[in-house]
């Protein structure tokens, strides 16, 4: 799970922003759509409705005609009135009122108020028409048109319609988009399906016209609230995030493959870098050893070959003591020791041989150093001082490789202070524990380590000496890490350098155990 | 009477090779003197120029190498056999621009040291040869005049006693007479003697 996380962060963070985008985008367009759908249907209802209330006022036209011909209870009149009202079902009644009689109105105008109506005709002009909505809230109203008086006062014609047929649409508008009809008072007509008016997350599609007849300024208003599931069809709502994510997720894969062949290619021309340097590393090595091996066992070859060639030449002449024959095999043998001895470090050298980690005594490392240096350090008038910690710190290690590093570091100390005035000729060996670290501490009072060498002490090759091989530093700090510990150099408080090597220090009753 | 010792300055910072090399030296007839490295050599209580000197190339502190160029700017410096473990080129030219005697490389054979050590002494015997013959002739050509030298010089340029008057403008007589006191005083049989001791100087 944890390796997942963070290639699955990157994803979530661009598909969920990259999905709500898309779904938005395709909501929007949707409902676009469907209100230009809406106002497509409104306008092509709207005008249907205009030509048919443009008839009503034709009938009242020719209504007129026919009465001003003939009167209101002619055959004639009467037979127009029929035909009207059937072929316009719509046309729920035709009277001709006279409001004179007072109260005369027909029981078919009994939806509208008669005072009302009694006051829409008296103010009417002739030829004149006006629209009255019934006062019942039924989807009826009234057409009223002024006619000619007959002697008996005003007489207008109502035509009473059925808003209901009015509006009745011949297909196209959406089934839930509600309609409303009202007259220029604003009092509905005709109602039906109309979106409650609570808020809703999304807004109503509307649509609103006045109808252009002069006698029946008649508002035609459509709304609808569109479905969720219409502006997210399940297409876009469940195929966009697939479809969003699939991508984002083969772009994101196609990139981790890109960046991690990139990073892969590196690798690899860092590791063929490494492992030329390496290389050429060991072949350099190789010589300044097979250089350094020869300088070493030259030494005790050439006390050998001089020793045994005295001691020849003593025998020969008859006059040796045989004391001096002693001297000069002993002194061989010593030699051919010491030869045995370089030969075996550098073989433990080279054939990289598996350290032996024993717990140790770091006083009895140093002590081991100190009777092997001893002989050196009187040559070149060196003194050696020591401050061992007691009881002595204890550590896991390979005892002859930390000796000789040590020795290493012993020998290095004593060429620093060499050609220092007497009084400075002072190497201390110091042991002690200090943070759980057991510590062996080489200090001289020579000169000290110039700043710019310090970083590269430790590198192979890099000496300050005339004659120096520039290995020793680096296989001390391999043989310390080998060893599991760490070597570090600094300048005295006051002068000359100190050397310090730490292992993890052994707990004493754990030394015993491990032994 | 029993010959001097013949004085070995042995300078080798390996104490075995050290001791090694001094018994083999003793043994040879030579009376070594071994040194760990060139500053006590030269810090030596006895500082007389009487002998030779073995001498490591690479050492600590001063090496064999910068000593002996050092004595190779000084005068009286010892014939010097440089020894090394490395059979390093460049430090042997180096080393016989110097003036080394012999350059020999470790392990070092008693014949060849042998040899090397007499060499030495040779050149050490020559040397001291040269110095007395040169305190000779330094002491001869004393007694001649300033007269009698300018002479001498003209004969070593290979001018004739007419020639010789003409340059001077003395009489050729003049200048048999001078050329007479000089044979006389440098002891020279013969003019080619007397072109010999004045070209020597």
């Amino acid at each position: 799970m944890e390796s997942l996380t963070p290639r699955l962060l990157p994803f979530l963070l661009l598909w969920i922003p990259l999905a709500l985008a898309g779904l938005g985008l395709g909501a929007f367009v949707e409902f676009t759509r469907a209100g230009d759908a809406l106002q497509r249907e409104g306008t092509t209802l709207h005008r249907i409705v205009s030509q048919r209330v443009e008839q009503h006022d034709a009938h009242l036209t020719s209504l007129a005609a026919v009465l001003a011909s003939s009167n209101a209870e002619s055959a004639s009149f009467r037979a127009v009135i029929e035909a009207m009202q059937r072929f316009y079902p719509r046309i729920a009644a035709v009277e001709l009122i006279e409001t004179v009689s007072g109260g005369g109105v027909p029981s078919n105008m009994a939806d509208f108020d008669p005072a009302a109506l009694s006051a829409r005709v008296g103010a009417l002009a002739p030829g004149q028409a006006v629209t009255l909505a019934s006062r019942s809230g039924s989807p009826l109203y009234a057409l009223v048109k002024r006619v000619p008086d007959s002697g008996h006062g005003p007489r207008a014609l109502v035509l009473v319609i059925d808003a209901r047929l009015l509006t009745e649409p011949e297909g196209g508008l959406p089934g839930d988009a509600g309609l409303k009809l009202s007259d220029a008072a604003g009092t509905a007509i005709v109602q039906h399906d109309w979106p409650p008016a609570q808020r809703a997350p999304i807004p109503d599609l509307t649509f609103a016209k006045a109808l252009g007849s002069r006698s029946q300024p008649l508002l035609l208003e459509l709304a609808r609230r569109p479905a969720f599931a219409e502006l997210l069809p399940p297409g876009l709502l469940f195929g966009w995030p697939v479809a969003a994510g699939l991508s984002l997720f083969l772009l994101l894969t196609v990139l981790r493959e890109r960046r991690a062949s990139r990073r892969a290619r590196e690798a690899v021309r860092l590791h063929e870098h490494d492992a030329r340097l390496a290389h050429a590393m060991r072949v350099n090595t190789v010589g300044e050893m097979a250089s350094g091996i020869a300088h070493e066992i030259t030494q005790p070859l050439t006390a050998i070959l001089s020793q045994s060639q005295a001691g020849l030449r003593l025998a020969k002449s008859g006059t040796a003591a045989s004391g001096d024959l002693i001297g000069v095999l002993e002194a061989n043998v010593r030699h051919a020791r010491r030869a045995g001895e370089i030969l075996e470090r550098l073989r433990a050298y080279v054939t990289r041989r598996e350290p032996q980690r024993q717990p140790q005594d770091l006083n009895r490392i140093v002590s081991n150093v100190v009777e092997l240096s001893q002989r050196d350090l009187q040559e070149r008038g060196v003194a050696l001082r020591l401050d061992l910690s007691e009881p002595g710190p204890r550590a896991l290690l390979d005892r002859v490789s930390i000796e000789q590093v040590v020795h290493n570091l012993v020998r290095n100390a004593a060429e620093a202070v060499e050609a220092m005035p007497a009084g400075r000729r002072e190497i201390v060996l110091a042991t002690r524990l200090v943070d759980g670290e057991a510590e062996i501490s080489v200090a001289d009072d020579g000169p000290g380590i110039a700043e710019a060498d310090m970083a590269r002490l430790f590198e192979p090759f890099f000496t300050t000496k005339s004659s120096g091989m520039g290995l020793g530093l680096p296989l001390c700090e391999r043989l310390v890490e080998t060893a599991g510990g760490r070597i570090a150099v600094r300048n005295g408080p006051e002068r000359g350098a100190v050397f310090t090597v730490r292992f993890p220090a052994l707990a004493v009753e754990l030394g015993m155990a491990a032994e | 009477m029993k010959p001097a010792p013949r004085i070995v300055y042995l300078i080798d910072d390996d104490a075995d090779v050290r001791d090694a090399l001094v018994l083999l030296l003793r043994t040879m007839g030579f009376a070594p003197r071994p040194f760990a490295g060139v500053q006590s050599f030269l810090d030596r209580p006895d500082p007389r120029q009487d002998g030779c000197l073995v001498v490591d190339i690479r050492m600590p502190g001063t090496s064999g190498l910068q000593l002996l160029e050092r004595m190779a700017k000084e005068a009286g410096g010892m014939p010097t056999v440089m020894i090394t473990g490395h059979g390093d080129v460049a430090a042997c030219r180096r080393a016989f621009k110097a003036g080394a005697v012999d350059f020999l490389t470790k392990p070092i054979d008693e014949q060849v040291l042998l040899e090397a050590v007499e060499a030495a002494f040779a050149a050490l015997d020559q040397r001291k040869q040269a110095e007395v013959a040169r305190a000779g002739r330094d002491a001869r050509l004393a007694r001649l005049t300033q007269r009698e030298r300018e002479i001498l010089d003209l004969v070593a340029g290979g001018l004739s006693t007419k020639e010789i008057a003409r340059v001077l403008d003395v009489s050729p007589r003049t200048v048999e007479t001078h050329r007479a006191h000089i044979a006389e005083k440098i002891g020279a049989g013969s003019v080619a003697e007397m072109v010999r001791f004045a070209l020597e100087g």
